[in-house]
Order: structure tokens, then C-alpha cells, then sequence
């Protein structure tokens, strides 16, 4: 039976990673460990620090939840993109960084760690890191911010982060639309590409996943909204609605502000009866549409239950299973095909399923993680014993 | 250094890409700071596999490298401070790809900036990145020192935009980092670590590259003021208040003086204060926001506004801001430009901070700078040799350093740590975070080939 | 630390190392190598004063690889003064290692001035024996390579004129009422190699009602020594020359070969040291003006007969950097009927002539100028005009070479032309 800790001040946290390293006793943040290590659980370590709206930097700490956190930002007219949408609201700044999520807006604002300017991480030996600062401009020693911050990395645990900020838009334009079939959709995105429509989000969902959260519209469902000053989100919007019609399109809801139907998409990226693989694989947005195929090619000869849906103006999209666990034979298919359209794995997977990466970097980050973390005590998995 | 490498060397890339006279080396002994340190041996490869099998026989031989792009930084990271091999990297300069419809381009690691510019800016798209070297530096350099420039209060930094990277590791291996799609891989964030690593933990030999689309339109902006403060105010008002403009540039009035008297436009030269916006995006957008710039500008003081929104118009009013280098050159043969970054909201204590040590320590002190993201360049103009006024600034730089940790900031915002940061470094990192860096340093080069003598290792 | 070394000094301290000369040097942008580079040849002469590097021969030789195109000068934020810097660089190598012996006996040749002439009278009789004739009239080409004189066998030059221009006009060329009185400073190449060329500026000139002078008994403005060091007969043909132009008392001295002209302008300050020359040359200096910015200083002429052409422009670098000359040519230009006038993209970029600098370096100079044609051959004129007879030379050589169709004038040319000269 596992033991679970819930500090509730950085100094706790320091304490119980000095006395683990004293006494060589396994830690677990924000992943399942072995059955006779401790979780922490840093859900109680969720104040916001502070707000400084003259320089854009949130403090906080880990245990914030995304949507809490979006709505105390607003409330003086200010918003942390990633937390800025309806997708990642029970998601805590702490696993938004260690999972790696994706910034759902990032086509147009970039990726989330470019939204972290500093953090403090506690060390395996209890010390304090302190990294980056409230200066948009930082090139002092190494990157250590996201060094340390980076996904599935385990060189300590942070105790708070110092956010990016940015004002809210003037207004948001949102549409929510279905096409016939995935060739439609991705020649509507494509479109939009070349006619330098710049959504703040744009997520599709295929059929099938629509099919498993019980919410299938009968289309390859195309969720965006355009922001910005009134008259640009207006004349956006109205262009994409053209560029829509070209392919057949079915708008389901338009509106300014808030939509309903991506409200209904909440439970999406949170993994709960239904294993859902984000952020793992990558590709050329050109690319995407042989993957697709392949993709549905292996669904269809294996019978696995799966779909996807992502930001697939990017390339970056996600799998979900009918069931609870994935099907290992199936994602080493998809890998070939991912890797066959010229795209690849971040690498998530395999630390998830205790893997581990090989190559000449693997080797570099052992002698990090001995370098750190000596008596190996943090997130110490079943099958990644350090030689 | 042994013969045997030079000879090594020479079979390796071919004679005439290995140069060990006297009189070429002095030619690679320095880069736009003060100090020289003479190399044994300067070489030029010409594909990623000579440059690793460079690396792989200095590591035999323990012969430190240094790489150079175009030597034209400011802290000191191309001058090979222990001698050894001065690695020129500008024969690998093609730009590979310009992939539109991705968004990507992939270019290596010799190629000056402007260049590389002008080819994405012919391709319809942008890249934001604007050093004020970037006619003259590579891009590798550029991201070895994670350069910065005045847009980076809108756009961000060269940091932003690298997706990934091609590097040679210190023990030879070729290895890929990050991804060519959005950087976002699971595991340590190597392809970051190697941004602004400043040659200390791989030689960067080919780079992938996000772009953008490029903003409609543009205006520029030019508001007088008779308080520095006031204008220093400005600066964190415009930003707190919703408006983030592309660029946001201070020139203090002993600048604008020294500009005028070069220049001859007709600068406001009583002015104590200017600030030059710039203000880019849809047409109806930078209507709103440079309204909402002017408005700004009037509530904290300003006099006089003026707006420009022809290519030579806004020329015009960037003219003063790019000739503020060769008019301190000409007041004084010695121009120390310092970096020190605070947070935006702290401008107007750093100036007068930094007016303060001005005074104090009896020198003369231009400030200008990227407010908009509190990089002010604090610029004291003075003469090498005279031995006693430099010892002065010496004293006044190591105070403006304190000054800016004090006020939360860093000691460098764009130019990076070297050997010119080096001895304060650990005044910002702390013990901790100094141990943190000498660890990572460690764990990447052992033997500590690389740049030795910068940053940790100093 | 030696005199010489305290006088570099006033410029060497001003160099910030920014590196900006490396965006715009023509040999870098070639060689890519820092010591081609203004602030590497800075930094090399800094260890000289330093007492770090002696003048060797090896640093004679990175000295010598420069165009002395002053693009560097011209850039640098700091105001380093490099052309002048190098220059004296270059004397005080030459003193120390001396030069080739074909130079040294060339330059000494230049100083024996009526022997000089007879020489290349003669040599325009018998070039035939060592030169061929190149495709299509475009020049001639060596039957043999003549590495020595930077002669390889793809290498077009200009033929010697059978008749020199200074042996076709008289001393006095008078005009019926004359507004000034003016002195021809032709050089050698208007002399023995272009001479319709300087035919056309007198004619110009007297157009003007201008009574022109062709001093017959000056020498070669001594660029050519000098710029390699030679300060000894640099001096001799500087302080000559210098005499007998100010004993004429002219209002105006008129230079048609930019190198000339920023020589006889400039550079001759810093090589004549009798002071009482020097004195002269103060006062003579002011009165030196291109033929271009001379007539535009008259007035350009109204009534112009047409030339239709697409006419392109190259400055030519001791002339827009050099003289400070390069309004005039376009605004003389522009104003001809029917003339298209095409900029071409880095007009004022040196065209890889550099004087001697092609003979030694041949293949960078062929490398910089082919820069220069794609340019110029952009612009899609027929006809380049130019103010340099190097760059003239160095610009036909690349055009017979590509087999293209451009003819290559001196400005005067084209300005006789329109005034009905020709």
C-alpha cells in the first residue's frame, strides 16, 4: 500500500526530499510508482503567489488549477495562454508542465515553455533552485528553466513557477464545424494556412472519438475561434465561414465568447475510463493526411477501438482508446506509420510504459540524473534502473 | 599545442583550411570585446563529419575548441581564451530548406542572419528574431548566445523559435535535438539547454527554425518627453494596459544629443526622454493600438507625438535609433555596452539608479535600449587607455550589475555571461544555481573541451 | 613606440572589432577569412604597435589583399579611417621588405617621364607580338600567360592607342569667349589606352566655353606606386605634379579617371612632405573637380540631342567614396532625351579592379566583378557608363569574357553625345 504526502509549503517539500535522499526512499510525484514508495501530492500546494500585471508574471504554485487560475487572471484582464482554454481546466500548472501538454494555442502563440519564464525547484538534496526571472529577456547560464521543467524529466520537483501573462483580446470569435470526411477538413485547414487565418485554437475530433464520449455530430467535428480586436476576430471569422462553405462544411455554432460545444469537450484530454495518448506524436502538417489514412488502415485490420483528434493544423495529433489500456502491438504500428510519413515519437510513451529512451542522450541524461539525483529517489520506475 | 595535431588537422579538412601563422592567428584572436587570446590553430571545416572528427582528435590530444561564427558577440564566447583550436564554422552556409507550408526552415549554422532573413522575407513568411549584428553574425551564433533584438517584447527571443538542431556532442557524436516540428519532445529539453549554451556544450552545426507569418501593417511612432521618468513610466503603462507593441526603444537625452550631433535630423534635443513604438498587425489593429499608444504617451507626460506609417517615414525615425553606436563612437574610442536586464516595471529606479552610479563614479553614461522588455544598454563612453577612468568603470559596472539583482533583473538579457559576466555570475545564480550549471557542464563535456575559460568554467 | 606606430595609433583605438566591415568587404565576401577583413588588418597592425608582430613579409602579403575600395571607411560606425590606415601600413612595409622587382623597376619607370611615354608609344606599335585580338573587338588577349603581370590567357585588355591622347590635342585648346580656364589632368589610361574618352571631355569642356589646358608635361598620378607602398616615387610624381598645376593658376583642375582625381584630391596629402608642396597641394585640392560634377556645376546644357539607350551606372569607388562624386553622373544621365536610366542593385560596389590588386589576385578580382555583371546585366541596359578607367578595363575584360552584348563608355562619352559632340 502506498503512502501519499501532501505538503502544503515549499519547506515541507524540501524536508521530505532531504529525508528521502538521507534515507534512499522512493519518491512519486505525478506519476504511479512502485507499491512502497511515497506519492506526494502537491494539490495542496496551490496558492497563487501573485499577480504583477505591470511586468505579466503570474507566481504560483504547482497544485493551481488551470481553470482557477484562468479565471482569477481575467479578473483583472489578463490570461496565461495555455490555461486559456476550455480543455485543460481541472489540469494543474504542475502536470501542464511535467506532462508536457501541448498549448492548445500554440499555432498562434507559441509553445507553453515559452510561457514559463522562471521557476524554483527543489532538489533531491532538499536545496532550492531558482531559475530564470521576471525578465522577458534571460540568457544568464543555462536554460535551466526549462531544463528542468521539461516533460518526464526527473532532476527535482517544483515549488513554483513564474508565469508569462499576456492581456485578454478584445473579443473571441469561435465556430464549431463538421465536414463529410477528413480529406474536406484538412483541405479547410489548409485553406485557412494559405489565407494566413490565424485561429487561436483549432482542435479536430474524428468520428470515432466523438463516437466513444458520446458526442458524435455525424462529421469530422472542427472546433476554432479567432481572437483579437473586435473588427479582425469579425472579418476572420467571416472569411473562415467562406472558406468553410467551399468544403462543404456544416456550422454547428458560431458565437462570441464562450461556445457551447467546446464546453461539452471538457473531459477530452483528461485521461479517465478511456486511455488517451496526447503530445506523442509529430508531423509535418503536410504530412498528415497519408498518416491519417495509415492510421485508420491499422484501426481497421487490428479492430482496436481508437480514434484521434488534436491540433491538426500542427501536426500534433493525439490517439484515444475505447479502452483503459492501450494495445502495445497496436501503437508500435502507429510509430511505423508515424515514422513512415516522416514524422516521430516524442518519447512519452516509452517513459510512461517505464521504457525509457537509448541512443547517445540517454547515456547523457543518466549521468544528469546521477549528477542530481544520486541515490536515484525520485520517480524511480519499474524497469528504468540505473546502472 | 603538438605538431601532430596540426598535421592531424590538415589531412583531416586540407591544408589550405588550417592556418597557424602568427599572422592569422591574431586575426582570430578577438571578437567585439576588449580581450585577445591568441589560438594555436584556426581551422575551417566544411561538413558536420570534419567538424566531428575535429572534436574526436582534440578530445584524444585534450586540445580545448572554440567555436567562431562571425565573432561579433559581446561577452566574449568566440575568443578562445586557452588557446587550442579556433573552430570557424562559416563554410557551413547554405540555407537548406524554406519549407512554406510548414512553417520550418532549416538552415546551417555559417549563415549570416540577414541573409537568412531576407531569403524567408522573399519566401512571404518572417522570421522576428532582429540582432542589431545581424548583417554580420551567423545564425549559429545567434543561437549559440540566443540573441535577442528590439522586437523581442512582441516576438520573443531566438529561443522561441528553435525547433531543433543538429549539434556535435564533445565526444564527436552527431545527435539531433528537439524535433523540426515544435520542439516539444518528452525528456530532458536538450535542443533548449544548447540555446544560449555559448559553445560550452556542443558545436551547433545545423538548426531547424519555426516562422511566422508576416504582420500586415505597420506604424511607427516617436514620443518626446521632458522627464526620463516619465517616459520610463510609459513604458510598463503601455504594456500593463493591454497594448504590446512590437518594439518599445528609449534613448535618454545625452543619446539624443550625441545622435543629433552625428546625424543632424533634427532630434528634439532637449528632449530628456524619447521613445521610439512601433506598432504592427492587421490595419484596423495597429489603428487601436497606436491609439491606444498615444493615449498612453499623453497620460504620463509626453509632449510632442509624432507618426509615420511610409517605409520612409518609419525610416526615418529608426535612422536616429541605429545611428546611436556610431555617434557615442565618435564622443569616445571606448564604448563599454552593458546588457543589464530588470523587470519592465523597474525602469524607472534602474535609470535613475543608473544615473546615480554615472555620477558617482565620474563617467559618461548614454541610456538606451529595448524597454519595452527592461534591456536597457547602459553604454559608458570612455578611452582604454587611460588606465584610471577604466578602472572606474570597472567599479561602475560591478554596481549596475548589484543594482539590477536588486531590482529582480539578470545580468544579461541579450549579449550573454562569457568571459565578460563570468567573475558575477554567481552573484545571480547563487551558490545552488552555480553548482546546478558547473553539474550540467560536467555531465556534457567531462573533459571540458569546449569553450573553456566562459560561463561556469571561467 | 615609433612615430609612424603613435599616427596609427589615432586609429586603431577607434576600432570597436563590431565586425560591420565584414558585411561589405568584396575580398571577405570571397575569401571568408578574417584576415581580409578591415578589422583583422586592424587588429594585425595593433600587434605591430604593440611590439607583438614585426612587419614580415607574411603580414606584407595579407596587407596587399585589399581593394583599398574604402567600402570599410565608409561603413564603419566608429569612423576608423582603414584606407588611410592600410595605406600607411603598406609604406611601411615596402620601406621594410622593399617590392617585387618588376614593380620597383615599373614604378621607377614612371618617374622617367619622357621615357615612359616612348615606351608605351612604342609598346602600342608591337603589342601585336605578345597580344592577340579577342573575339568580336573586344580587346586583346595574351598569347601567353604572363603570370608576372597578372596576365592569364582568359584575361581581356584594352589595346594601347595607336595615337595617345595628349599627342592628338594640343596643349591649349582655346575657345572663342572663355568663362574659366581650366587644367586636364587626363592620367595614363585617358592618355595611352581610352583617349576618345578624354577627346570627349575636352570637348565637353569647351562646350562650356571652357579654355582647357592639357599640361604636357604631367606625369602619372603615381596610384600605382603608391598604393603598394612605393612612397618614394609616390612622392617625386605627387610633388611634380602638384608644381605644375598650381604654377598654371587654374580656376579648376579636371579629372576624368576617378583614381586620379581622389589622388591628386586626397591621397597626395598624406605622401607629399616638402611643406611648402604641401602647402600648394592645400590650396590646389579644393580646385579639383570630376568632369561630371564640373559641368553640373556649370549647368547642365538644355537643348541635349537624344540618345536612345538603356544606360546603367557603375560608381566607381575612388570616385563616390574617393571624391564623394556620385549624384552627378545619374543626374547628367537622367536629364539625356531617350536615355532609360536602369540602377543596377549595389551600384556602388567595388567591381573587383583594385588596380594592381588584379594582377596579383586575379581570380578574386575576375569572382567580385562577376558580381558586378550579374548586377548590371539585371538591370537589362545595353550600355554601362562608368568615371574609372580600371574599373572601364576590368568591367570589358568580364563582359568579353561572358560574350556579352553591354558596351562599357566613359560617362563623357555619352554626355558628347547628347551635346552633339561626337
Amino acid at each position: 500500500m502506498s503512502q501519499s504526502v501532501y505538503p502544503q509549503s515549499v519547506e515541507e517539500l524540501q524536508h521530505v526530499l532531504r529525508t528521502a535522499s538521507d534515507t534512499g526512499s522512493l519518491l512519486y510525484v505525478y506519476r504511479q510508482g512502485k507499491p512502497e514508495g511515497i506519492t506526494i501530492d502537491l494539490s495542496k500546494l496551490d496558492e497563487i503567489l501573485e499577480i504583477d500585471a505591470a511586468n505579466l508574471v503570474a507566481t504560483v504554485r504547482p497544485g493551481v488549477k488551470l481553470g482557477i487560475l484562468a479565471g482569477r487572471l481575467a479578473e483583472q484582464g489578463l490570461r496565461f495562454l495555455p490555461a486559456d482554454t476550455p480543455f485543460y481546466q481541472d489540469k494543474t500548472v504542475g502536470q501542464l508542465f511535467y506532462e508536457g501538454c501541448s498549448n492548445l494555442s500554440s499555432l498562434k502563440y507559441g509553445s507553453a515553455k515559452h510561457f514559463l519564464m522562471g521557476s524554483e525547484v527543489v532538489l533531491p538534496t532538499g536545496e532550492l533552485l531558482k531559475t530564470g526571472g521576471k525578465t522577458v529577456k534571460n540568457v544568464t547560464g543555462y536554460d535551466s528553466t526549462r531544463f528542468f521543467n521539461a516533460p518526464y524529466t526527473d532532476f527535482g520537483i517544483t515549488a513554483t513557477f513564474l508565469l508569462k501573462l499576456l492581456p485578454l483580446p478584445e473579443t473571441r470569435k469561435g465556430m464549431t464545424i463538421t465536414f463529410a470526411g477528413v480529406e474536406e477538413m484538412l483541405s479547410f485547414v489548409k485553406d485557412l494556412k494559405e489565407s494566413q487565418l490565424v485561429p487561436a485554437y483549432l482542435l479536430w475530433v474524428d468520428r470515432k472519438v466523438q463516437a466513444m464520449f458520446q458526442n458524435d455530430l455525424q462529421g469530422q467535428l472542427v472546433m476554432l475561434e479567432f481572437d483579437g480586436v473586435q473588427e479582425d476576430a469579425e472579418e476572420q471569422q467571416h472569411k473562415a465561414t467562406i472558406i468553410c462553405k467551399k468544403y462543404h462544411g456544416t456550422i454547428r455554432e458560431s458565437y462570441e465568447g464562450v461556445g457551447e460545444i467546446p464546453a461539452k469537450w471538457g473531459d477530452l484530454y483528461r485521461s479517465s475510463d478511456k486511455y488517451v495518448l496526447t503530445d506523442e506524436y509529430k508531423l509535418a502538417f503536410t504530412r498528415q493526411a497519408e498518416f491519417i489514412k495509415a492510421f485508420y488502415a491499422i484501426t481497421g485490420s487490428s479492430g482496436v477501438q481508437a480514434g484521434m483528434f488534436g491540433q491538426v493544423s500542427e501536426g500534433k495529433l493525439n490517439i484515444a482508446f475505447a479502452a483503459a489500456q492501450p494495445d502495445n502491438a497496436f501503437i508500435e504500428a502507429v510509430v511505423t506509420a508515424v515514422k513512415h510519413s516522416g514524422g516521430i515519437s516524442t518519447g512519452k510513451y516509452d517513459r510512461l510504459t517505464g521504457k525509457g529512451p537509448s541512443g547517445i542522450l540517454a547515456e547523457i541524461e543518466q549521468r544528469a540524473k546521477i549528477a542530481f539525483d544520486p541515490k536515484q529517489i525520485l520517480n524511480r520506475l519499474m524497469l528504468q534502473e540505473v546502472q | 599545442m603538438q605538431q601532430q595535431v596540426i598535421i592531424e588537422l590538415r589531412r583531416l579538412v586540407g591544408a589550405q583550411y588550417v592556418m597557424d601563422q602568427l599572422e592569422d592567428r591574431i586575426c582570430y584572436s578577438f571578437d567585439a570585446t576588449f580581450r585577445d587570446f591568441l589560438p594555436d590553430v584556426v581551422v575551417k571545416p566544411g561538413c558536420v563529419a570534419e567538424i566531428a572528427a575535429i572534436v574526436k582528435l582534440a578530445g584524444r590530444y585534450n586540445v580545448p575548441i572554440t567555436a567562431r561564427g562571425a565573432a561579433t558577440g559581446l561577452s566574449g564566447g568566440a575568443v578562445p581564451v586557452e588557446g587550442g583550436i579556433s573552430l570557424v564554422l562559416t563554410r557551413l552556409n547554405k540555407i537548406i530548406d524554406i519549407d512554406t507550408a510548414n512553417r520550418v526552415a532549416v538552415v546551417e549554422t555559417g549563415v549570416i542572419t540577414q541573409d537568412f532573413v531576407n531569403a524567408v522575407t522573399q519566401a512571404g513568411l518572417f522570421y522576428p528574431p532582429d540582432p542589431a549584428s545581424a548583417k554580420t553574425s551567423t545564425i549559429g551564433g545567434n543561437i549559440a548566445e540566443c540573441a535577442g533584438g528590439p522586437r523581442g517584447v512582441k516576438y520573443g527571443i531566438t529561443r522561441d523559435y528553435v525547433l531543433g538542431m543538429e549539434v556535435v556532442l564533445p565526444d564527436g557524436s552527431v545527435v539531433e535535438l528537439g524535433n523540426k516540428f515544435d520542439s516539444e519532445m518528452a525528456g530532458p529539453d536538450w535542443g533548449m539547454l544548447l540555446v544560449g549554451s555559448e559553445g560550452t556544450l556542443g558545436i551547433i552545426t545545423k538548426i531547424y527554425l519555426k516562422l511566422v507569418d508576416k504582420p500586415s501593417a505597420k506604424q511607427t511612432l516617436l514620443a518626446v518627453f521632458t522627464s526620463l521618468d516619465d517616459a520610463a513610466r510609459t513604458v510598463s503603462e503601455m504594456i500593463a494596459s493591454g497594448t504590446i507593441p512590437t518594439t518599445l526603444e528609449i534613448m535618454d537625452n545625452l543619446t539624443i544629443r550625441a545622435v543629433e550631433d552625428y546625424l543632424k535630423v533634427g532630434l528634439p534635443v532637449s528632449a530628456e526622454a524619447i521613445l521610439l513604438i512601433e506598432v504592427d498587425g492587421s490595419a484596423k489593429a495597429i489603428v487601436k493600438q497606436a491609439e491606444h499608444v498615444i493615449k498612453v504617451c499623453q497620460q504620463c507626460g509626453a509632449t510632442e507625438i509624432q507618426t509615420a506609417s511610409t517605409p520612409e517615414d518609419i525610416d526615418k525615425l529608426w535612422q536616429a535609433r541605429r545611428a546611436i553606436s556610431p555617434a557615442c563612437g565618435k564622443l569616445n574610442p571606448t564604448k563599454i555596452s552593458e546588457d543589464a536586464t530588470v523587470p519592465r516595471s523597474q525602469i524607472p529606479t534602474m535609470v535613475r539608479r543608473l544615473r546615480e552610479i554615472a555620477q558617482k563614479y565620474n563617467l559618461k553614461m548614454v541610456i538606451f535600449g529595448h524597454a519595452g522588455d527592461g534591456n536597457l544598454h547602459p553604454n559608458i563612453l570612455s578611452n582604454k587607455h587611460d588606465h584610471e577612468e577604466m578602472e572606474r568603470v570597472e567599479q561602475a559596472v560591478a554596481e549596475l550589475f548589484k543594482v539590477a539583482l536588486e531590482l529582480g533583473g539578470t545580468l544579461s538579457g541579450e549579449h550573454g555571461i562569457g568571459y565578460m559576466k563570468a567573475p558575477f555570475l554567481q552573484w545571480e545564480t547563487g551558490e545552488t544555481g552555480f553548482a546546478v550549471g558547473k553539474a550540467i557542464k560536467k555531465v556534457i563535456d567531462p573533459q571540458g573541451l569546449l569553450n573553456p575559460g566562459k560561463l561556469f568554467n571561467a | 613606440m615609433e612615430h609612424k606606430y603613435e599616427e596609427w595609433q589615432q586609429q586603431l583605438v577607434k576600432c570597436i572589432r563590431c565586425g560591420t566591415c565584414r558585411s561589405v568587404c568584396p575580398v571577405f565576401q570571397v575569401a571568408d577569412n578574417e584576415n581580409t577583413t578591415a578589422r583583422g588588418k586592424v587588429k594585425l597592425l595593433e600587434a605591430v604597435s604593440e611590439g607583438k608582430l614585426t612587419l614580415t613579409t607574411e603580414l606584407q602579403a595579407r596587407m596587399s589583399k585589399c581593394l583599398l575600395c574604402k567600402a570599410c571607411a565608409a561603413g564603419c560606425p566608429s569612423g576608423v579611417k582603414t584606407d588611410e590606415l592600410f595605406l600607411s601600413a603598406r609604406r611601411a612595409l615596402a620601406a621594410q621588405n622593399g617590392l617585387p622587382l618588376a614593380k620597383k623597376l615599373a614604378f621607377t619607370g614612371l618617374t622617367y617621364r619622357k621615357l615612359f611615354d616612348l615606351g608605351l608609344k612604342m609598346g602600342s606599335l608591337f603589342q601585336g607580338i605578345i597580344f592577340k585580338d579577342a573575339p568580336n573587338g573586344r580587346g586583346k588577349l595574351a598569347r601567353l600567360p604572363l603570370p608576372g603581370a597578372g596576365l592569364g590567357q582568359r584575361r581581356i585588355i584594352p589595346p594601347l592607342a595607336t595615337s595617345p591622347l595628349r599627342s592628338r590635342l594640343p596643349e591649349i585648346n582655346k575657345v572663342a569667349s572663355p568663362q574659366v580656364r581650366v587644367a586636364f589632368y587626363t592620367g595614363c589610361m585617358l592618355n595611352y589606352v581610352y583617349p576618345d574618352a578624354g577627346e570627349a571631355i575636352v570637348k565637353i569642356l569647351k562646350a562650356h566655353d571652357v579654355e582647357v589646358v592639357i599640361p604636357a608635361k604631367q606625369s602619372c598620378c603615381g596610384t600605382p606606386a603608391f598604393t603598394s607602398g612605393d612612397y618614394r616615387v609616390g612622392r617625386h610624381l605627387a610633388e611634380e605634379n602638384v608644381k605644375l598645376l598650381a604654377a598654371g593658376k587654374y580656376d579648376s583642375i579636371i579629372t576624368g579617371c576617378a583614381s586620379c582625381g581622389a589622388a591628386l584630391k586626397h591621397e597626395y596629402g598624406a605622401i607629399i612632405e616638402d611643406p611648402e608642396v604641401k602647402q600648394l597641394w592645400k590650396e590646389l585640392s579644393k580646385k579639383i573637380k570630376d568632369i561630371t560634377e564640373f559641368v553640373v556645376s556649370r549647368g547642365i546644357k538644355q537643348d541635349l540631342r537624344e540618345v536612345r539607350a538603356k544606360i546603367t551606372y557603375h560608381d566607381p569607388c575612388h570616385l563616390v567614396r574617393g571624391m564623394g562624386v556620385s549624384k552627378e553622373p545619374r543626374q547628367l544621365l537622367q536629364a539625356i532625351p531617350g536615355v532609360n536610366y536602369a540602377e543596377m542593385k549595389d551600384a556602388a560596389k567595388c567591381c573587383g579592379a583594385g588596380g594592381t590588386f588584379s594582377m596579383a589576385h586575379y581570380d578574386i578580382s575576375r569572382t567580385i566583378n562577376d558580381w558586378k555583371l550579374d548586377n548590371a546585366e539585371a538591370t537589362g541596359a545595353t550600355i554601362l557608363a562608368t568615371g574609372c578607367s580600371a574599373c572601364r578595363m576590368h568591367i570589358t575584360d568580364g563582359l568579353g569574357q561572358r560574350g556579352s552584348n553591354m558596351k562599357v563608355v566613359h560617362t563623357a562619352e555619352i554626355i558628347a553625345k547628347a551635346y552633339g559632340l561626337d
